[in-house]
């Protein structure tokens, strides 16, 4: 599906990221865990095609990623990547237009009902707290059911029972077939790894041998 | 070998520089005698015809130059490589100082024949709009954080603002025009000699604008050199 | 045909969705129309109280006001789509990113039209200004070179999002790219106003304006908002 080739980004003459080749596959978790600003967002950017490398491609599916291909991606960075003066209600049935998703109402209502929203649907994102423009943040990148996940951070700012939903969302969507590309610093793996990553002098390499999952535990989860 | 080879080729080469310098020196007091000795005086203007040997080509040259600037910049946003982008803002550097004096030397004109330093007329309202529009890529550029980000949106702006000069000028034109027409459609309207005279005017500022275009253009190249080395010095000590 | 309808219906989507955002984000709109309507009371003040101006510089001194009014909207507007990641959110989805321009353009277009013609209203009043005599022809100049201002505003304050200075660099860089929509304005308010001059050549140069507007976002917009 996602693959990056020999994908380099500098900014300025600083090199962030140094041939990085990467290939996600359907229902695989890939966790990256490195140091701050060790260029992580830098390359979850640029495999969501929001950055363009300096050198190297991104590919969907063997070819260049087109505006297209894009709606096969589901993003959360560390904005919530919305319309602060509407309701969240109102962005989630904006971005499934975008998506096009048809109807929009069951959709939206079903995503704000598991992201716990259902009761501030109405309320302008402005007024929502840290955690709960965290939840409409993965309820918009959930939305679209899409192929990979690209997530940074998905559970900063989010109590017990929201990280506990998020990551059975996430986890659901792999099982669904959908690859997870998780950004994360926290010490423990917040979902079963089938790769680890970390980045040095922006190289990308493995973190430590993972035992990958079976098949079999992949659909009992 | 081959490392020191390729040091060698990056090596500035002074004597070609000296060369090229000194055959310029001599073009522009050839250039000096023409326009101020050997070319006669106008019939209504006298000697004050002379500023435009000065004024006519710095216009031409700078247009000129924005136009080698709008070219760079289109070329960097197709291809994304700094070496247009660094050819955009030295050219649109050297255009901003051409009309610069190429407004004085109007408004110096202007004064004794029109009895006004300043005039609405359409050339005179549209090289200072020029001017107002390429200040403001240099101080877009200035206000703008990373290399890349400074490259990608002066070049988005440097092809608007050259895009927008012959709407200008046309408008400008409709709203008014006293400005007399030394190049028309029909030709050159002056004597053999006086064309001449604007002429190696013309060609002497191309020739300086060129020489000016080289060395910024190395310079700026030169500076972008000296920033990889200490980013790579500082990722080796790092 | 359903893939259109289906095209349309998403840009519907994003039209809605800015200007319900711009509606509810009150204080750039009112901030302007107070701001033109101030001005239009200075430049009162500053001709000393004047009972009757020329048609011509009424028509000058309203274009002014108009700029006023929209150039600190147009600021706020900016500012606002970098809050939250809106625009990154929008980058991501699956459609070309002029869209996103043309919405915005579209949406401005409408708020600078309701804004700008507060502004009209106050300095017909203000400064003691006759209706026009072609009073639809006044109209139609007027929706026109707000609309082509709008995009060029629109363009422009997103080149100057980046900025340090944005407050300081934007109006520097819209107002010489802009300067023939204003003086084709001017002129078609001043034939709409008082029947001088000649319009046909203005028309063309908004025309223009508009063609450009439309094709060259296109081209250029995508590297313009580009992280």
């Amino acid at each position: 599906m996602l693959q990056l080739d020999e994908v380099s980004k500098s900014f300025d003459v600083w090199p962030v990221l140094d041939r990085v080749s990467v290939r996600l596959e359907p229902g695989q978790i890939h966790i990256l865990r490195a140091p701050n600003g060790s260029g992580k967002t830098t390359l979850l950017k640029v495999m969501a095609g929001l950055l363009r490398p300096t050198s190297g491609r991104v590919l969907w599916r063997g070819r260049p990623l087109t505006a297209r291909d894009r709606r096969h991606l589901g993003v959360v960075l560390e904005q919530p990547l919305v319309y602060p003066d509407l309701t969240g209600w109102e962005n989630l049935a904006l971005f499934a237009a975008l998506y096009g998703i048809r109807p929009v109402r069951p959709r939206v209502l079903r995503a704000l009902e598991e992201a716990g929203l259902a009761a501030a649907r109405d309320v302008r994102v402005r007024a929502y707290s840290k955690g709960m423009r965290q939840r409409l943040a993965v309820a918009r990148a959930l939305l679209h059911r899409p192929c990979v996940l690209l997530l940074d951070e998905p559970f900063d700012g989010l109590d017990a029972d929201g990280q506990a939903w998020a990551a059975r969302a996430v986890a659901a969507a792999a099982a669904d077939g959908s690859s997870v590309w998780l950004v994360t610093h926290h010490a423990d793996d917040p979902l079963p790894a089938d790769a680890r990553w970390t980045l040095h002098r922006g190289r990308l390499l493995p973190a430590a041998a993972v035992t990958p999952r079976s098949p079999q535990e992949r659909r009992t989860r | 070998m081959e490392k020191h080879r390729a040091d060698a080729r990056r090596r500035p080469r002074v004597g070609w520089f000296l060369a090229a310098a000194g055959a310029l020196a001599a073009v522009v007091w050839a250039d000096l005698y023409l326009a101020l000795i050997a070319s006669p005086p106008e019939e209504n203007m006298g000697d004050l015809v002379r500023i435009m040997y000065f004024h006519v080509p710095c216009a031409w040259v700078a247009l000129f130059a924005f136009f080698v600037s709008f070219i760079a910049a289109g070329m960097y946003l197709w291809r994304r490589n700094t070496g247009w982008d660094s050819l955009a803002v030295s050219s649109a550097e050297i255009g901003l100082c051409f009309t610069t004096l190429a407004l004085i030397t109007g408004a110096l004109w202007a004064r004794p024949v029109w009895g006004a330093w300043w005039t609405w007329d359409p050339r005179l309202t549209t090289t200072l709009i020029l001017w107002f529009l390429y200040a403001g890529y240099f101080l877009l550029r200035g206000s703008l954080d990373g290399r890349e980000r400074r490259a990608r949106v002066s070049a988005v702006y440097g092809v608007i603002a050259f895009l927008d000069v012959p709407v200008v000028h046309m408008s400008v034109t409709w709203w008014r025009s006293i400005h007399p027409a030394v190049v028309s459609s029909q030709g050159i309207h002056m004597p053999p000699g006086m064309a001449d005279a604007l002429w190696m005017g013309l060609c002497t500022w191309m020739a300086v604008y060129a020489l000016l275009l080289t060395v910024r253009y190395r310079m700026e190249r030169q500076r972008e050199r000296v920033e990889r080395l200490v980013a790579r010095v500082r990722a080796q000590t790092s | 045909m359903r893939e259109v309808g289906l095209w349309w219906w998403r840009f519907a989507a994003l039209v809605r969705a800015e200007a319900a955002s711009r509606a509810r984000a009150r204080t750039g709109w009112i901030a302007g129309v107070c701001f033109g309507v101030l001005w239009v009371l200075v430049a009162g003040i500053a001709l000393d109280g004047t009972a009757r101006l020329p048609a011509a510089w009424w028509c000058g001194l309203l274009w002014l006001g108009v700029l006023c009014t929209l150039v600190p909207q147009w600021l706020a507007d900016s500012a606002g789509d970098a809050e939250m990641g809106a625009t990154s959110g929008l980058l991501l989805a699956p459609l070309d990113r002029s869209w996103i321009f043309y919405a915005r353009w579209c949406v401005r277009a409408g708020f600078a039209c309701l804004t700008a013609a507060a502004v009209a209203g106050t300095s017909f009043i203000i400064l003691n200004e006759p209706p026009p005599r072609h009073p639809a022809w006044f109209a139609a100049a007027f929706v026109s070179g707000v609309v082509v201002l709008s995009g060029l505003g629109t363009f422009l304050a997103t080149l100057a999002t980046v900025s340090r200075s944005r407050e300081a660099v934007f109006p520097l860089l819209l107002i010489p790219v802009a300067l023939p929509v204003i003086l084709a304005s001017v002129r078609l308010t001043v034939y709409a106003a008082a029947s001088y001059g000649r319009p046909q050549v203005w028309w063309e140069v908004l025309l223009a304006y508009f063609v450009l507007l439309c094709v060259l976002p296109w081209l250029l917009y995508e590297p313009a908002l580009e992280e």
